[in-house]
Formats: structure tokens, sequence, C-alpha cells
């Protein structure tokens, strides 16, 4: 519903996952993500940990440091995240929380 | 023909209802009955032991059935009590609201009780590890979701239908006007058409009495406890710790007049001004005080003169009356003496995270009924704060304008203007 709400792109699109690995709300996210075979998820939490209130702004500030540099991540776990190579000029970023809550931003070139 | 855009093109917010618990009683009627009737719901504490507390007395609510399952279950039923109301009055939806929420609510805590379980849960004779196998196998999210913060709000959210992410805050004892002042702006962005605010706190816990005893805040006149909160009084010996709860529904002017609800009060500005002198010390130069109270009346578009009545933060601390006075005598100059200015703390206690949203409930009510209710326990005035603080009894005022005060212990100062028509 919130990727509905947001007016996503059809083409490829970039996505910066707030993901905290919680068992049911990972696997929601990551079915909701995967039923849009345009969306490339890049979920950073193995490397950074759950940052709790901060954890959506830096999600947010990686998504538009991937459009400000014109360059995208790549898959920070290659067994789960597929490639992307184009120069991103929106990328969303995800956030769902551990346990209740959750909300999507979409960054694009000013 | 009312003006549906204010000074600054904004669109006029108005109130369409009002809800309010406290301990003088449940709704608006009960509790307008006991404020004019200048009562007190000051009473000894009995939902835990005080033996050895230096204060025994609080403004608690008892009376709700959640009043003895913790602060978390109490806080909830106060919020949804005073939104029930609110709502029912506003003619909306009880179940699909159709707008954003605000709770102003206070910091949760795993309760007592729960704590307790936990300690007695096992057999381990190893206390700590005994707490973790305990917690491990129960594994309670009943248990764990009371100790979080935003867990009130989701509740309400689901019960009353509210859109978007629900937004819970704390900005200490301004939180209630805050909430207020978060709706206020969501529809002024043109976010809603609606927006329900509320105020709750059911956290009079034994540790909150205790750290707050701790910061000398609060009254140990324990032996007639309705005589306990006496602001602007010169023998005032601290604030009555307090809950309650109060919901307004907020709507544009031009929207609420279209459907054709009742127009009980319009908020015309909001202004905050944070305080950065002191943990719980306010700036010896009352500046943010003045900055705050100035910029809700630049934000309302009124002039100083403009202001009919003031409701006090009125703590009955001998700091805050003191500061308040100072505060106001700056921005109103002689006129000061001559403006009413009453503390409903003196007979409801501080409310804390609610006390903002209570004292606005109350002061649309004053406008709306023409009567000011009191300041209670004014016998001994304050010759060095001189105010006309409608000393013990209630009085008939044909009032168009409100400044209410909420001045916070952390420095969070929060002040709204209410108007009882629009212009």
């Amino acid at each position: 519903m919130l990727l509905d709400a947001a007016g996503l792109p059809q083409n490829d699109l970039l996505a910066v996952s707030g993901a905290s690995g919680a068992h049911a709300a990972t696997a929601a996210e990551r079915a909701a993500l995967d039923a849009r075979p345009n969306i490339a998820p890049r979920a950073f939490a193995t490397l950074t940990g759950h940052l709790k209130e901060a954890q959506f702004p830096f999600t947010v500030a990686l998504a538009a440091l991937a459009v400000a540099n014109k360059a995208p991540y790549p898959a920070f776990d290659a067994g789960n995240e597929k490639p992307f190579e184009e120069i991103p000029d929106q990328v969303l970023a995800t956030t769902v929380g551990y346990h209740r809550f959750e909300g999507v931003a979409l960054v694009r070139a000013a | 023909m009312a003006r549906f855009e204010d000074h600054l093109g904004r669109p006029v917010v108005a109130v369409t209802g009002i809800g309010v618990v406290t301990s003088l009683g449940k709704g608006k009627a009960e509790n307008w009955a006991a404020l004019t009737a200048g009562k007190s719901g000051i009473h000894p504490i009995t939902r835990f032991p005080v033996d050895h507390l230096s204060t025994r007395i609080a403004g608690m609510v008892d009376f709700l059935p959640s009043s003895s399952k913790g602060a978390s279950a109490l806080t909830y039923e106060l919020a949804e009590t005073a939104a029930i109301e609110a709502i029912e009055e506003s003619g909306l939806s009880r179940d699909d609201f159709g707008g954003p929420l605000f709770l102003a609510s206070p910091p949760v805590e795993l309760d007592w009780h729960d704590r307790l379980a936990l300690y007695k849960g096992g057999a381990n004779p190893d206390t700590s590890q005994r707490l973790l196998e305990v917690a491990r196998a129960q594994n309670s999210l009943e248990m764990f979701d009371t100790s979080q913060f935003g867990f009130i709000a989701d509740r309400l959210a689901d019960r009353f239908g509210t859109t978007g992410l629900p937004i819970t805050l704390s900005t200490a004892c301004a939180s209630g006007a805050t909430a207020i002042q978060l709706g206020v702006e969501a529809i002024r962005r043109g976010e809603c058409d609606r927006a329900l605010a509320i105020g709750a706190d059911g956290s009079a816990t034994a540790e909150a009495l205790i750290r707050f005893n701790l910061l000398s805040a609060l009254s140990t006149s324990n032996e007639v406890p309705e005589k306990a909160s006496k602001p602007f009084s010169k023998d005032r010996d601290g604030f009555v710790l307090a809950e309650g709860s109060a919901a307004l529904v907020l709507e544009p002017l031009e929207t609420a007049l279209a459907r054709g609800a009742t127009i009980l009060g319009i908020l015309r500005g909001c202004g905050e001004k944070a305080d950065d002198f002191h943990r719980t010390r306010s700036k010896p130069d009352g500046s943010p005080a003045i900055a705050a109270v100035k910029a809700a009346l630049a934000d309302a578009g009124l002039s100083e003169d403009e202001i009919d009545y003031i409701n006090a933060h009125g703590t009955s601390t001998p700091e805050n009356d003191k500061m308040e006075h100072l505060s106001l005598s700056t921005v109103f100059g002689e006129r000061i003496a001559r403006i009413p200015i009453s503390s409903n703390k003196s007979m409801i206690g501080h409310t804390l995270s609610a006390a903002g949203a209570i004292e606005a409930a109350f002061s649309l009510m004053t406008m709306r009924e023409g009567v000011i209710p009191p300041t209670i326990n004014y016998d001994n005035p304050d010759p060095a704060i001189p105010l006309d603080v409608v000393p013990n009894v209630k009085r008939e005022a044909n009032l168009r304008t409100v400044l209410s005060n909420s001045f916070g212990f952390g420095g969070q100062n929060t002040c709204l203007v209410m108007a009882r028509e629009p212009v």
C-alpha cells in the first residue's frame, strides 16, 4: 500500500532499505519489494546495525548520496540483491520498524 | 460572513470537539461544574505505599478501570475517553476519523506489576539470571508493548481510524500544547481536513513522585490536600503531581462550517521558544517565556492589548510563578495587573504531558461560557507578583481571546492563543 501511495516510477529503481532483520517485518518488506521486479533493494543494516531513531534519516541520506553522486550502490549481499548499473536519478528509501510503523520516501535529483 | 484565511493567508483553524478527564471527573460537564465551584481534585495517594515519602498527595485519576493497571494502560484509557467525547461532539466518525493523530504522552517504563511478576516468575536463586530466564521464557509481546513510547498512539490510531503515521511527542510540561500546535500546523499546511490532538498523562507513579521530589519541585502540604496547590500565593511550596487528558478536534473553519459543525472556538496562534539556561531552572531574565508569548501573539495576528484573559501555567512552584509574572509583565506592561489570569492547576494539579491540552480545553470553555474558573487557595497573596488571579471565586466575564501558557521544566515553552469567535 505504501509503495502504491509513493507514486513510484515504472523503470528500474534502486531502493535503500532500512530493514532491521527482524524476521516477520523483514520478510514482509522483502515480499512487497520482490513483487515489483523493477526494484533493486540494498539493505545496509548488516553493515551498520540498526540505528533505531536514526535509521530512516540515515536511509534517506544514503538515497540522497546515490542521487547526488550519480552512482548506485553495489549489492551489499550478492546472494540476495540483484545488480543495478544505471545512474540513479531517483532512489527509494524504505523503513519498516522491527515491530511497528513503516514509511517510504522517494528521493529525486533536484 | 467569517473569513476563512488568517492574517498570513493560512486556513483559520476551528475547534469542533472537546473532551476532558481530570481528577475532578470524566467529561466536560463534571469538570466544568467542579472548576467553577472552586473544587479541588487533589487527594491522598492510595495507589502505592507512601511511607517515608515527603509528598503523599496527588491529583490522580483513580476512578477509571485502568487506574490500577499501570501508566501505559491508564494513559491509553485517559486518551481514549477524552477522544471519544471530542469526536462525538464534533459529529465526525468515531472509527473512521480520517485525519492525523498527534498524541502528547509521558515517557513510559515497565510497570512495577510486570517487574515484580518477572522477579517472582522463577526459581533460580541468582536474581539477574532468573530475570533473564523468566523474560526469555515469557517472551510477552503484551508486556513489551507497555514499555514502548509509540504503542499508545498506535492503539488510538487503530481505534479511531486516524490517517498516516500517528505522532507521539513529549516536550515535557508543554507537550499537550505542542500536540495542538502540530495539529494546527498540519491544517495550515493544507495537509488534512481534520486533526485529532490529544494530551494524556496517567504516569503519576512512585518513581515520578520521588524524582520530582528530589528536584524539590513538589508541594509537601500533605495535611490538607485540597489546599496544597496554591499558585501565586506567598506560601506556595511546589506543584502537585496529577493525571488527566484532553482531546481537541481541529478543522479548517471553512470545512467545519460547510458540514454544519458547531464552532467551539478558534485556535489563532501558537508560539514556542526553548530555554537553554539550565536543566530545570528557567533563564533569570525570562527571555524564553517572553519570546514564546510574543511568538504566539504574532502568529495569531493579535497585539498584547487584544488578550482578554490568561490561562496561566501557574504551577505553584516558587520559581515558575515568579518567572511567569516577570515574563507577562514584560510583554503586557502595566496592563498585566488588570488582565484576569487564573491557574486551573490550583484545582487539578499539574497534569504534566496533558496540561497544555487540558488547559486549552478549559480556556475554550471559559470563553464560551463567559465564566472564569478561579485560582483557589489564594489566601496569602505574594506581594512580589501582584496579579488579578480571579481569587477563590469564579467570575463572569465577556472574553474574546485567551492566552494559555505552558512553560516546561526542561526548557520547552509553548503558548497558544485562542479566540471565541472567527473574525
